[in-house]
């Protein structure tokens, strides 16, 4: 195993571990946050940390384990893309989620710090 | 004696059923909530032994633990909440407990034991033979018989569009029938024309901007599935339902007026029969070619056969494209984009619209 090998597959384990702790932390942010807007930050750290962060770390796993002949690339090909796409998309699923229950008010404000939504709106600069 | 060894593996498969079933029904009317979960996991016990006789190890791995082992104990836990526990009188809490550990450390080691078993190919039950249907489909497919094969490694492809091609043909044809009931119940609705501008329509420029570099992926994808349907995975119908997508994410989030403005339902409507012309000539091509040089020849025929020596080739300068399967799924492709795209643009048109529509015709 080269030294670049070598490295690559510890970074990719690494990344992996990363994944595994953000899943374990969104699992509970998802059971124990109070309203649904703190959840869907939750919801977002499993996307992002918990399945962008460990397809990359598959990906560099792959791309390092030479065994697998020129097969690896495609492999690792696909894992770049795959993550990108995830990397697009989740936060604005998100995003229009959020805005979605913000507007229709089906998700209940409830505990609310503060809301720049709300002030901006009634100062004028954003309509439903 | 080897007559009574291949008895064997039905004599059990029988008993276990009969057993299975007995404990269903002890399950059913028994009210001690716990004897009923307890004898819930004895039939999945039966079922797992029946999986593996029927020669599904994956399945038997999974069905194990989740329906013996963690099933019950979820079950166990929902019925301790709810306080049903106390009262439920005849096995105490401790009992049950154990009861239930036995369960699944019997239903453990036992899975343990067949996995084991068929893992060192002690070949106790099931045959050694499995992959023979496959390998057989695989090799009349292609390349084993010219007069037989459909020249496609993809047998599903194959069967679908090839030997069972008349099938395939009325399964698209009672689609394009729905579709035209459906254009027929909405034939002077349209969708009415509003000249918004773009940022006035839809939802925020965040999911906008994300769905205009999402649209030509799916696209790319859909063609590929569609392209390569006579190698791999997939085919028209798939790559057509992946391109239908784009279609209903143009409607949801930029609002249907947006879509309706470059995509006319009368322009679906006549690319959609343009890709039922091409399953039509596909379906005929030999024929047509027989009738014209007076040989035999059959409708959907792909590959020249031993009365029937007219086909289509199977390779264009080294590239495998199936004979008819590629004209197939292409043909397929556009008419189920279309198909879709005409129906989800129909069921998009706001309710005031048709009820305009409908009060004007009774007046």
């Amino acid at each position: 195993m080269s030294p670049i090998d070598f490295v690559l597959t510890v970074i990719g384990y690494i990344l992996i571990g990363i994944g595994a702790f953000c899943q374990i932390v969104a699992g509970m942010g998802m059971n124990r946050f109070p309203n649904f807007f703190v959840r869907l930050h939750a919801a977002t750290i499993a996307a992002i940390g918990g399945s962008f962060v460990p397809i990359i770390g598959c990906s560099l796993l792959a791309l390092s384990f030479e065994e697998l002949g020129d097969v690896r690339f495609f492999l690792a090909g696909g894992g770049f893309v795959a993550a990108v796409f995830l990397l697009i998309l989740a936060p604005v699923g998100s995003h229009l989620l959020a805005k979605a229950a913000y507007f229709s008010k089906a998700a209940v404000l409830q505990p609310k710090v503060v809301d720049a939504l709300e002030e901006d709106i009634r100062k004028g600069e954003v309509h439903e | 004696m080897s007559e009574l060894y291949e008895l064997i593996p039905y004599l059990v498969l029988s008993i276990t059923a009969l057993a299975s079933t007995i404990s269903v029904y002890l399950a059913i009317i028994e009210k001690d909530l716990i004897k009923a979960v307890l004898y819930s996991a004895i039939q999945s016990t039966f079922y797992a032994l029946i999986f593996y006789l029927l020669m599904v190890p994956d399945i038997v791995l999974v069905y194990i633990p989740v329906s013996v082992g963690l099933l019950p104990a979820i079950l166990i836990i929902a019925v301790k909440k709810t306080e049903k526990y106390e009262d439920v009188t005849g096995i105490s809490k401790t009992t049950s407990t154990i009861i239930l550990t036995l369960v699944v450390i019997f239903t453990l080691i036992s899975g343990y034991l067949l996995l084991l078993s068929h893992a060192i190919t002690f070949a106790i039950f099931p045959s050694t033979d499995i992959r023979t249907l496959a390998r057989w489909f695989l090799n009349t497919t292609l390349w084993w018989n010219r007069m037989f094969s459909a020249m496609s490694p993809e047998s599903v492809t194959a069967i679908v569009w090839d030997y069972r091609g008349l099938d395939t043909y009325f399964e698209t044809s009672v689609m394009y029938l729905a579709i035209i009931g459906a254009l027929a119940l909405a034939r002077y609705i349209e969708i009415p024309k509003k000249m918004f501008k773009e940022e006035a329509m839809g939802m925020s420029i965040i999911g906008k901007m994300a769905t205009r570099i999402m649209v030509p992926m799916i696209l790319i994808v859909a063609v590929s599935i569609a392209l390569h349907g006579h190698l791999t995975p997939g085919g028209g119908f798939q790559g057509g339902v992946t391109a239908a997508v784009t279609v209903s994410l143009l409607i949801f989030i930029f609002s249907v007026y947006f879509a309706a403005r470059f995509f006319k339902i009368n322009t679906a409507i006549l690319l959609r029969i343009i890709g039922l012309i091409g399953i039509i000539l596909a379906a005929t091509i030999t024929l047509i070619i027989g009738f014209l040089t007076g040989q035999q020849a059959y409708i959907f025929q792909n590959q020249p056969k031993v009365i029937a020596q007219i086909g289509l080739p199977y390779e264009i300068g080294g590239n495998l494209i199936s004979g008819t399967l590629l004209i197939f799924n292409t043909s397929e492709f556009l008419a189920v984009v279309m198909g879709f795209a005409i129906l989800f643009l129909l069921l998009s048109i706001p309710e005031e619209n048709v009820m305009e529509v409908i009060r004007g015709e009774v007046e």
